[in-house]
């Protein structure tokens, strides 16, 4: 982001976003469902339309398929994704936001505007052509390529996976070392229980890897949220100086000065909006459906003897969670984001 | 004539009051009966989605069936419950639960109208709070907060 800078006289205009992602449902069996971004819940239908801001659920009888322009996303049971975007290069991205389950990718051919996948761990960059991302229940994430190219981004390093190869991502930290995975081999339900097992053996140090990654979005929430502040700022005062322009020196000027600097800056806050509002609602996706299943989980377990002092050290560190997400995301969040 | 309508008027409203705690006395025992009992079933078929569980809106049916289920299995009881008050909720009722933006949002846009915030004692000492709502002969809880 550091990168938008107003340089004068090129800009690269974006008006509409690029859809390259699969929104058309062809296929659903079991319980799906769509949840619209203004929150209105339906059952998924052959023929609905998955749009930017909408949440798919399958239940665990699930399944749903969607395919557009020739991309296929199967999406499995016991899966939560919301279609998000954000701005890149100038450019508006779609990103598919995978926080629970798993989505089976299929890319009939690549056109190099594929979207990016995100999952309460890390970002993946698609080159591929056929691959599965799953996300745990406790944040983590595994990333399976059967054929083609993924890049998958945390913490700063990128691990390349070609055919076979898989790689497991902890929140909050680096990709894990990629390992060979034969077709098909992955085994979702297993792979999701282990990482149970894990965050019941130690759940403290799930939610320090989820306080990692939320300030991960905290972080770029930060960023965007204050270039956006300056460029606001910059935009009131250059509109006023647009009226000025055309009082003083005619329509044609003023509508150079609209073209040449006030549209880019209009586009380029609008942005700055769209960026941090894409952090801020990863967050609460990851506040949502893994942190907060990961309190309920370590209730029930403790639900006879809450004085245990396992549970209170556990309380002890989700605290801290609830507070800097209090502190940092709750003041972006919305009433309809709820 | 317009003392008999005061009355009146008393009368009903306190028999209304008595009326409103007989519910709220007949939810406390029958979800404690369910509770006690081991009728996760029914307690599934009571919540409604999305749930508040503390701070926590859980909004996957799967772990709210799962929370009945694994807590009753577990061995949690309510030992002689009894009815500590009942309000409708207002405005700042949500404080209760947790002081957040979040919590302040459910409370607004997802509990309706009537709805009843029930405290119920343990005799433990420890509290629970119900957000309960009752629509004709369904009872239908909404949050759950607890034991505290």
């Amino acid at each position: 982001m550091k990168r938008l800078i107003i340089l004068g006289s090129l800009f690269i205009l974006a008006l509409s976003p690029v859809f390259s992602v699969p929104s058309d449902v062809v296929y659903t069996e079991g319980e799906t469902y769509i949840k619209d971004k203004t929150g209105d819940e339906f059952e998924a239908d052959i023929g609905d339309i998955v749009d930017t801001g909408d949440t798919v659920t399958t239940g665990v009888d699930g399944f749903v398929e969607l395919d557009r322009n020739g991309v296929v996303l199967k999406i499995n049971p016991d899966t939560v994704f919301t279609l998000l975007e954000r701005e890149e290069n100038k450019e508006k991205t779609d990103v598919i936001t995978l926080v629970l389950g798993s989505i089976k990718f299929r890319y009939d051919k690549i056109t190099g505007k594929e979207p990016k996948i995100a999952t309460g761990s890390c970002i993946a960059g698609v080159r591929g052509t056929e691959f599965s991302v799953y996300a745990g229940v406790d944040g983590s994430s595994l990333i399976v390529v059967d054929s083609g190219l993924v890049s998958v981004e945390s913490e700063g390093e990128t691990v390349e996976l070609s055919a076979e190869e898989g790689v497991e991502v902890n929140p909050g930290e680096p990709p894990g070392k990629k390992f060979k995975v034969p077709a098909g081999r992955i085994d979702y339900s297993t792979w999701n229980d282990e990482k149970l097992g894990s965050m019941l053996d130690d759940p403290i140090i799930a939610v320090d890897r989820l306080k990692k990654r939320l300030d991960f979005y905290i972080s770029n929430i930060g960023e965007y949220y204050s270039l956006f502040l300056e460029y606001s700022e910059e935009l009131s005062k250059e509109r006023k100086k647009s009226i000025e322009i055309a009082k003083k020196q005619g329509e044609d000027a003023s509508k150079k000065f609209y073209n040449e600097v006030l549209f880019p800056l209009t586009i380029d806050t609008g942005n700055l909006v769209l960026n941090y509002r894409y952090y801020t609602l990863a967050a609460l996706s990851l506040r949502r459906y893994v942190a907060g299943r990961l309190y309920l989980i370590i209730k029930t377990k403790y639900i006879i003897n809450l004085n245990d002092i396992k549970y209170r050290d556990f309380l002890d560190s989700y605290n801290k969670l609830l507070l800097s997400f209090e502190k940092s995301i709750v003041p972006r969040l919305v009433e309809a984001d709820i | 004539m317009k003392k008999t309508i005061m009355l009146l008027a008393a009368a009903f409203i306190l028999a209304s009051c008595a009326s409103i705690q007989t519910k709220d006395e007949r939810n406390i025992r029958r979800i404690s009966r369910l509770i006690n009992s081991g009728d996760h079933e029914e307690l599934i078929i009571m919540s409604e989605m999305p749930f508040l569980l503390d701070q926590e809106i859980i909004v996957l049916e799967k772990d709210i069936n799962s929370f009945w289920k694994d807590i009753l299995n577990a061995g949690f009881k309510v030992n002689e419950p009894e009815l500590e008050r009942g309000i409708f909720i207002d405005e700042e009722s949500y404080k209760e639960f947790y002081t957040s933006m979040e919590v302040k949002t459910f409370f607004k846009k997802y509990l309706p109208e009537g709805t009843r915030m029930l405290e119920l004692k343990t005799s433990t000492g420890r509290r629970i709070l119900l957000l309960i709502k009752e629509k004709l002969w369904l009872r239908k809880i909404y949050g759950f907060k607890g034991p505290y």
